[in-house]
C-alpha cells in the first residue's frame, strides 16, 4: 500500500507525460488525415474545375506552404497602408497562382478554388504547429511543453473539424455561414440594375420609404470578400460626403448558450479580417461624420464556415426587416444610406 | 491505434479501479477500515477518470458524421411562391434560374441553399 503511494509520488507526473502525450499524439495522427483529406479534396477539385495539363501537385504543395510577413510595426504611422498593400500584393500572386494551375476555370470556379486551397492552407498550419509541440514534448518529456498543446486540444480539434466542413463548402460552392451579410445585401439589391466597384465588390440602388439605400457587396457566387472599405470610400466619394448613415452586416461569433441565427445590432464598423478595411471605413466615417451601425447574425465558428444552415438563411429576411426600422427611425427622406453585406459571397449571387 | 489503446486503456483502469472497490469492501467485512478508506478512494477516483475518458472519446466519435450532413436547395415561384426542395448540385446559387414554375410557368429562382439538420433520435 505504502509502495503504490510512494511510486505514484516519484512517477506520477512521468505516467502523466506519457498519457498526454498518448492523447496529443492520437490527435496529431487524426489532423493529418484530416490534412491530407482536404489536400486531396483541392487536388481533385483543381483537376475536375481546371484540368491543368500538368500534375498541379508541386505547386499546390509550394501554396499549401506560402506564408505573408507582416510589416514592421515599430513606427507605427503607415502601418495599415503597408499591410493593405502587401495583400493586396499576396491576393494578386495567389489568384494568379491559382489560374496557372487551373486554366480552365471560370471566374467563380477560381475564387471557390482560391478559398479551398486557403482552407487546406490553414488545415496544414494547424497540423504543423500542434505536431510540433508535441515533437517538442516528447524530445524534451517536459511536462509544461506538453501541457501547453493538450490544454487547447479541444478548441484545435473543433477549429479542424469546422475547415474540414468548409472544404466540402468551397469544393462544391454551397453557400457558407459567414456568408449571412452577403446574402441580405444580395435580397436587397434583388431585381435592381447593379454596378461593378473597386475590387470585387456589387452595388445597386434602391428606395426604402423615400431614402436612397445602396447595398453593396462583393460578386458572387464564386468565394469573395473583396474589399468593401474601399467600395464604401468610393461611394462616399461620389456623393460628396452626403451619407446619412452607413449600415453594416456581418456573421458574428456566439457566445455558448446564444442560439444561431440571433441577430444583435451594435454601433461601429462590423468586418473582420486583418483591420485594414475597417480602418478605412472608420477614416472615412470620422472624416465626414457618418454614423455606422452594425447588425450581426450570431453563429459558432463551425456553422462560420460550415455550409449555411437554415437558421442563418432564414435570418437574413429579419434581418432585411431590422434595416428598414433601423432607416426609418434614424434618418429622414430623402437622406441617403449605405448597406454593406459583408462576408464569403460563395454560392450567393447578385 | 492510439485511440484503441486509449479505450483499452481506460477500460483496464475502470476494471482495475472496480476490483480494488471490491477487495476494500472484503476488508471492510474483515474489520480493515484504514484498508478499505484507502482503496475506495483511490478506486472511486480510477472509476471517474475512466468513464470520463470514455465519455470524451465517446463525444468525439459522434461529431464526425455531423459533418456530412445533406445540403438542400430551395427554389421559389415569386409570382405564385410555389416551392421546390430538393438536394443540391454544383453550379446551384442563391438567385440563380431554376426552370419554370409547374404552377404559373414563371421563371423560378433558387432562395435559399441550407444544410438539413440531422434528425434527432426520437425517445
Amino acid at each position: 500500500m505504502y509502495l503504490s503511494f510512494i511510486l505514484l509520488m516519484f512517477f506520477g507526473q512521468k505516467v502523466q507525460v506519457r498519457l498526454m502525450l498518448l492523447e496529443v499524439d492520437g490527435v496529431v495522427k487524426r489532423l493529418e488525415y484530416m490534412r491530407n483529406e482536404t489536400k486531396l479534396l483541392s487536388l481533385k477539385t483543381l483537376k475536375e474545375v481546371g484540368k491543368p495539363k500538368e500534375d498541379p501537385t508541386p505547386e499546390l504543395n509550394m501554396m499549401l506552404e506560402q506564408f505573408l510577413i507582416s510589416p514592421e510595426g515599430m513606427d507605427p504611422a503607415g502601418l495599415v497602408w503597408k499591410l493593405d498593400h502587401i495583400l493586396n500584393v499576396r491576393d494578386m500572386k495567389f489568384k494568379d497562382d491559382v489560374k496557372k494551375i487551373a486554366p480552365e476555370a471560370d471566374e467563380s470556379q477560381v475564387n471557390n478554388l482560391e478559398n479551398l486551397i486557403e482552407v487546406s492552407q490553414a488545415m496544414n498550419t494547424i497540423y504543423r504547429i500542434v505536431r510540433h509541440y508535441y515533437l517538442l514534448g516528447k524530445r524534451t518529456s517536459s511536462f509544461y511543453v506538453i501541457l501547453q498543446i493538450q490544454m487547447i486540444l479541444p478548441l484545435v480539434m473543433q477549429e479542424a473539424e469546422a475547415l474540414i466542413a468548409a472544404a466540402r463548402a468551397f469544393s462544391q460552392g454551397q453557400p457558407i455561414g459567414d456568408g449571412a451579410g452577403a446574402l441580405v445585401a444580395a435580397r436587397l439589391m434583388r431585381g435592381m440594375e447593379k454596378r461593378k466597384l473597386d475590387r470585387d465588390i456589387v452595388a445597386a440602388e434602391t428606395m426604402i420609404e423615400g431614402r436612397k439605400v445602396i447595398p453593396l457587396k462583393a460578386e458572387g457566387p464564386g468565394g469573395n470578400v473583396g474589399t468593401p472599405g474601399d467600395a464604401i470610400r468610393q461611394i462616399i466619394d461620389e456623393n460628396k460626403g452626403k451619407i446619412a448613415m452607413v449600415v453594416m452586416v456581418d456573421a458574428a461569433l456566439k457566445l455558448e448558450g446564444d442560439k444561431t441565427g440571433e441577430l444583435s445590432e451594435g454601433i461601429g464598423a462590423a468586418i473582420g479580417g486583418p483591420g485594414t478595411e475597417r480602418f478605412k471605413i472608420e477614416e472615412e466615417a470620422v472624416k465626414h461624420k457618418i454614423p455606422v451601425y452594425a447588425i450581426i447574425v450570431k453563429e459558432s465558428i463551425l456553422e462560420a464556415i460550415a455550409p449555411m444552415k437554415k437558421e442563418i438563411s432564414e435570418a437574413a429576411e429579419l434581418v432585411v426587416a431590422r434595416i428598414k426600422k433601423l432607416i426609418v427611425d434614424r434618418t429622414k427622406e430623402g437622406d441617403i444610406v449605405i448597406v454593406a453585406g459583408i462576408g464569403n459571397t460563395v454560392g450567393i449571387g447578385q | 491505434m492510439y485511440l484503441y489503446l486509449l479505450i483499452a486503456f481506460s477500460i483496464a483502469v475502470l476494471g482495475y479501479s472496480v476490483w480494488m472497490l471490491y477487495t476494500g469492501i472484503l476488508s471492510m467485512k474483515e474489520g480493515n477500515m484504514e484498508s478499505f478508506y484507502y482503496t475506495a478512494f483511490i478506486s472511486l477516483i480510477g472509476i471517474m477518470l475512466a468513464v470520463s475518458s470514455l465519455t470524451q472519446i465517446r463525444r468525439r466519435v459522434s461529431i464526425l458524421p455531423r459533418l456530412g450532413a445533406k445540403v438542400l436547395t430551395v427554389a421559389l415561384c415569386n409570382k405564385c411562391s410555389f416551392k421546390v426542395i430538393r438536394n443540391f448540385t454544383t453550379g446551384d446559387y442563391v438567385f440563380k434560374e431554376a426552370g419554370k414554375c409547374q404552377q404559373c410557368n414563371e421563371t423560378m429562382y433558387i432562395n435559399q441553399i441550407y444544410q438539413e439538420e440531422p434528425k434527432k433520435k426520437q425517445d
